[in-house]
């Protein structure tokens, strides 16, 4: 009886030995195996995460074996997207942040196949980890740590930011057409970030920097020192100044300086894209119009300069076609004249605006920020617009060239931003156009450009007191006709950027439509916002 | 000299050794000197005029081997190898020749519980270089390898804090046990070889064991 006891005793603790052993990794394939939730998806991959990081090696290889595999192999449900993209995210974490020298490397090389195997590599997984890595360079991929009951992103240092910016654009020169144009967007998400305390590597910004928001902003409080013979008077007086005032913060300048030497890191690598001849018209467009952006990058004023004295140097490159380099210049003549936004009255008379999508697209980059402000200007006061009309703008029949689809980014770009300052479209017939022209898109980059305007033009909606169901509709025949994921997703997000103006009709055009569950509960849990690369 | 293509998923390797052999192959006469030594207990006089009739050569041989890795199927890795050692035979000239063998085997290593377990099935000398196999025959059963590996805790070198393992060669088992500790690495192993003509005619029982440095 007695060997009995002992024999169930010790069978007991062996299972609860072995059982307590199984990796993270093991576990989180689990997970993914046989849930359906997505926080629960995602909690598990973050354990995985911090595993990678700092488990054993046994829980590293472990890790790095299951998101390989994740990535790779689970795609036969439906749902299956999502979690490649969860994983996606991990491997690029472990690819830089893992202390095994094996496992960064078996990241990285699955992450660099899947950037430039365009044949075996489905089109949402590659931008899902050009969107991963940007925001690796960002500071928004990591670990969530809780400290103090303040959640705080861990594990990503300044140098792991470098080499995933370098991975990026190592890759560029291998990427099919439309996975650059992703790329370039997730660089314009690069360029423009600010250095945020929540960003902060976690070299320079320890624990105790991080929970200190208010020394973040409004810098840390330093005593006057008063010398020891000082009159009180004076002292009383103000002559040696207030008692105490508010200095920047040591570790937010340093985050400056490293995150402006990230973008000028961008920045250098532009050129020979530019000079390129297989990089796209329209993807070396974008690049020049960012010319007209610099100011907003939030860069210390010497990298700005640096920034402009490159662009100078571009413009003189004869090996940089020349309509490109007219482009460049047209962006730099809009911040000389106008400011961007414009702050003046276009240059040319109303009338050169009349079919504005076939003028050159220097004329479009140049004035047409500043019609536009116009424009908003006249509604506010409540004049006639005139025209064109911005919905006449947005609906236009674009040529079907190389130029035509600069001018067509151009205008969408324009659009997009006097909309977000409060441009309100004028005739009700534009949603449904829209959603026509969003449902004929041919590449991922035509819709992407649409999407980003129909993200701004819900408020204008609302203002007009229209009813949205005609966009509605569309986006969500859109969805369910479309057979590749990406474009699935574009779909999904423009009809998700609509639920705080209408969340009842959103929400019900969302259940309409015919999706996992797993890609469901993305777009209920998320809004769509700025800091997403479209 | 190994490299990895394909995302990791073939591993090719390459090797090569210089081999010197002394003594003889072929019939020696039982006047010969050489025996006349052996018989008198002479070992390396014996040795000495061993190598007067044959003599002592040196034959250079490369190494060659791939391992692709099947790693669609989950949990189980699998993987199959092929490696070709001895590429060409090492040829001694009169000390004789050792024949190029192929090998090739699969493998797969699983995850259970915390614990990593190894299962190979190998089979030397595809093209019977060594003619081991019996005359008709081309394989035979002391060229097939069966093994299982259970490790728990890997390390930063890829071998386990403690493995423990079992095998099979042609028809005798094995055991044996890893240790790997404060930067030493502690190998204990009981097997057989067979010395005989055919497997299973006679069976050499051995143990070895082996301590190395981890770095």
């Amino acid at each position: 009886m007695r060997k009995i006891d002992l024999f169930q005793i010790l069978s007991i603790l062996l299972i609860l030995i072995i059982g307590g052993c199984t990796t993270q990794g093991r576990l989180t394939y689990l997970t993914f195996e046989s849930s359906e939730n997505l926080l629960e998806l995602k909690s598990s991959m973050e354990e995985l995460k911090i595993e990678g990081y700092e488990g054993s090696t046994q829980q590293q290889f472990s890790a790095l074996k299951e998101v390989r595999y994740i990535t790779k192999h689970m795609d036969a449900r439906p749902g299956d997207a999502v979690r490649r993209e969860l994983a996606v995210s991990a491997l690029v974490f472990l690819a830089f942040a893992s202390d095994d020298g094996d496992v960064r490397d078996r990241s990285l090389s699955r992450l660099e196949t899947l950037l430039e195997d365009e044949e075996d590599w489905p089109l949402y997984l590659q931008m899902s980890t050009v969107d991963s890595l940007a925001d690796l360079v960002i500071g928004h991929l990591g670990f969530k740590e809780k400290h103090d009951g303040q959640w705080m992103n861990f594990g990503i240092r300044s140098s792991h930011r470098e080499d995933a910016l370098e991975v990026l654009l190592d890759s560029f020169m291998s990427q099919n057409e439309e996975l650059q144009y992703h790329t370039v967007g997730a660089l314009e998400r690069i360029l423009s970030v600010e250095p945020l305390l929540e960003t902060c590597p976690f070299n320079i910004c320890d624990e105790d920097v991080r929970k200190n928001l208010e020394e973040w902003q409004e810098g840390r409080e330093q005593k006057r020192v008063l010398p020891a013979n000082a009159d009180p008077d004076a002292v009383e007086s103000g002559a040696y100044g207030p008692e105490s005032k508010r200095v920047p913060i040591d570790e937010k300048q340093e985050w400056h300086e490293e995150l402006d030497e990230l973008k000028q890191m961008a920045w250098k690598a532009l050129e020979d894209w530019l000079e390129d001849s297989e990089v796209s018209l329209l993807n070396k467009s974008r690049i020049v119009r960012w010319a007209a952006k610099v100011q907003n990058f939030s860069m210390l004023p010497e990298m700005e300069e640096s920034f402009q004295e490159t662009m100078a140097r571009w413009a003189e490159n004869e090996d940089i076609p020349s309509n490109i380099r007219q482009l460049l210049k047209a962006s730099q003549k809009r911040v000389t004249l106008y400011g961007v936004p414009a702050k003046k009255d276009p240059e040319p008379p109303s009338s050169s605006f009349m079919r504005i999508w076939m003028l050159s697209p220097e004329f479009i980059e140049t004035h047409l920020d500043a019609f536009l402000q116009q424009q908003i200007g006249r509604q506010k006061s409540g004049l006639l617009l005139g025209q064109p009309r911005p919905d006449q703008i947005l609906n236009a029949d674009f040529e079907d060239s190389p130029e035509g689809r600069v001018r067509r980014e151009i205008i969408l770009d324009l659009l997009h931003d006097a909309l977000g300052r409060g441009l309100v479209m004028e005739k009700n017939d534009v949603l449904e156009k829209l959603g026509a022209s969003m449902e004929g898109a041919e590449t991922i980059s035509e819709l992407a450009g649409l999407v980003r305007v129909t993200d701004v033009i819900f408020p204008s909606v609302l203002e007009r007191n229209w009813n949205p169901q005609p966009l509605l509709e569309a986006l969500v025949r859109g969805a369910e006709a479309s057979e590749q994921i990406q474009r699935k997703h574009l779909f999904l997000k423009a009809l998700n950027a609509g639920k705080e103006q209408f969340p009842e009709q959103v929400s019900l055009a969302m259940s309409s439509i015919n999706i996992d569950l797993l890609t469901r509960q993305t777009f209920e849990l998320s809004t769509l916002n700025s800091s997403e690369t479209l | 000299m190994a490299f990895s293509f394909l995302d990791y998923q073939l591993d090719v390797g390459f090797g090569g050794k210089i081999v010197q052999r002394a003594g003889v192959v072929g019939d020696i006469h039982i006047t010969d000197k050489a025996i006349i030594e052996a018989s008198n207990g002479n070992s390396d006089k014996a040795m000495e005029e061993a190598n007067k009739i044959g003599g002592s050569k040196a034959a250079f041989a490369p190494d060659f081997g791939m391992i692709y890795h099947l790693d669609g199927i989950h949990n189980l890795s699998p993987k199959i190898a092929l490696s070709v050692q001895n590429i060409g035979g090492l040829d001694f000239g009169k000390v004789g020749k050792v024949p190029m063998a192929i090998n090739t085997g699969i493998a797969t290593e699983s995850e259970l519980q915390g614990f990593d377990i190894i299962l190979a099935a190998d089979y030397h000398d595809l093209l019977d270089g060594h003619k081991l196999a019996s005359d008709g025959n081309t394989l035979t059963e002391r060229n097939f390898k069966l093994g299982l590996e259970v490790g728990w805790n890997r390390l930063f070198n890829g071998h386990h804090l403690f493995s423990f393992r079992l095998g099979r060669d042609g028809p005798y088992n094995s055991q044996g046990f890893s240790l790997n500790l404060f930067g030493f690495k502690l190998d204990l192993a009981k097997y057989s070889k067979e010395v005989g003509g055919y497997a299973g005619e006679q069976e050499d029982k051995r143990w070895s064991f082996q301590l190395g440095l981890l770095f």
